[in-house]
């Protein structure tokens, strides 16, 4: 029984202590769906410093749009690489129209303790 | 009753299509830099949303089933820019607006480049030397956001040696002030590129020539511009004064 909470103490410690607080694939997923959603502040939090030239363009993508929504959502990490591989796709609707936006693989880079979202991965 | 080609519905084309003399000097400008990174001075490329992601705009000025009637002159424009009508191109997307133009989300990953957004791959795949850009009815709600992405657009066109033509739109999706129109006409003015202004014929028409979701233009299947129809219709003088934009265009580069 001691060793069993050891063995808890010495997990929570190793979580608590790892380098990012979010993990690559959530980073990517909780972007996108910011990105969806048009949410400045998540954006902004899950941008890469390179890409903050494009903020707004990334907020307002998705303006004067009636509906939007992501499909069939799952993204993953390519093994050790800063590369989230996704599936589904983002759906919206302008009038009449459905356009579809297909999910790519995504860079990822760690900064300041955090997983975030760099555009498009080849 | 007899059509003077130097008019449509009324209004003078000169004043459709604007292409004053400081405007043609500097196409010409544009054209020389865009022969020297090699561009196809003959192709164009088609920048916009769902008003022109149709097979009614222009594509039957490939494939021979028109007849130009009184315009006959135009015919000229047709042969020179030949096979860029009925090519669509993946410049093209429902929904489109100018925020879109440079985010890579809004490129066919079928055909662009990872990062690759869908202006910088239409350029890629087609090389053209003239860029038609039809944006703004998206664009509602912000002016001074598609004022500033617009001319983002219209920079990026003549740095890279392609000639902008920029159309102004007949519906008014983002209010009755027509700012976005007249935020075009500016942009036009301020870069010396060529405007066709579409607004100003869509005025002579029924409805302004929308139909019912007053976004998207009436059709005019005929094509056939001996037919008094023709002269009712989005599309049927949306594809007449288009024509004569790339005529105007025409004119200056090959000269």
């Amino acid at each position: 029984m001691k060793r069993l909470l050891l063995l808890l103490i010495g997990l929570l410690f190793i979580t608590a202590c790892s380098g990012s607080g979010n993990d690559p694939a959530t980073a990517v997923k909780d972007y996108l769906s910011a990105k969806v959603a048009g949410d400045t502040d998540q954006i902004r939090a899950l941008l890469c410093s390179e890409m903050e030239s494009v903020l707004e363009r990334e907020t307002r993508t998705f303006d004067s749009v009636t509906g939007v929504e992501i499909e069939d959502m799952s993204c993953s990490q390519e093994g050790d690489s800063p590369v989230v591989r996704c599936e589904g796709q983002i759906v919206a609707l302008y009038g009449a129209e459905e356009t579809h936006f297909p999910l790519v693989s995504y860079r990822v880079i760690e900064e300041d303790g955090q997983w975030k979202w760099c555009g498009e991965a080849p | 009753m007899a059509i003077d080609p130097a008019v449509v519905n009324g209004i003078p084309v000169s004043d459709i299509v604007v292409v004053t003399d400081e405007v043609a000097a500097n196409m010409r400008t544009i054209y020389a830099r865009g022969q020297g990174l090699g561009r196809n001075g003959q192709a164009f490329s088609k920048l916009g949303d769902s008003l022109i992601a149709t097979p009614s705009f222009m594509t039957h000025f490939d494939t021979g089933r028109y007849d130009l009637g009184a315009y006959a002159h135009l015919q000229p424009a047709i042969d020179y820019f030949g096979g860029s009508y009925e090519r669509y191109g993946v410049a093209l997307r429902p929904g489109l607006h100018a925020w879109g133009v440079f985010d890579p989300l809004w490129a066919n990953k079928d055909w662009c480049l990872a990062n690759e957004d869908l202006l910088n791959c239409e350029i890629r795949l087609n090389n053209p030397g003239v860029l038609l850009i039809l944006l703004g009815t998206n664009d509602a709600g912000n002016p001074p956001g598609f004022d500033y992405n617009m001319r983002k657009v219209v920079e990026f066109t003549i740095e890279n040696g392609i000639i902008p033509v920029i159309v102004t739109k007949a519906d008014r999706f983002e209010g009755p002030e027509n700012i976005n129109n007249e935020i075009l006409r500016q942009i036009a003015a301020d870069f010396r590129v060529p405007l066709w202004d579409f607004d100003l014929v869509a005025g002579t028409l029924p409805g302004r020539g929308l139909t019912d979701d007053q976004v998207h233009l009436t059709v005019f299947p005929e094509n056939d511009y001996t037919l008094p129809e023709a002269y009712q219709t989005g599309l049927g003088l949306h594809n007449l004064t288009g024509l004569m934009a790339l005529e105007a265009v025409r004119q200056v580069i090959s000269r």
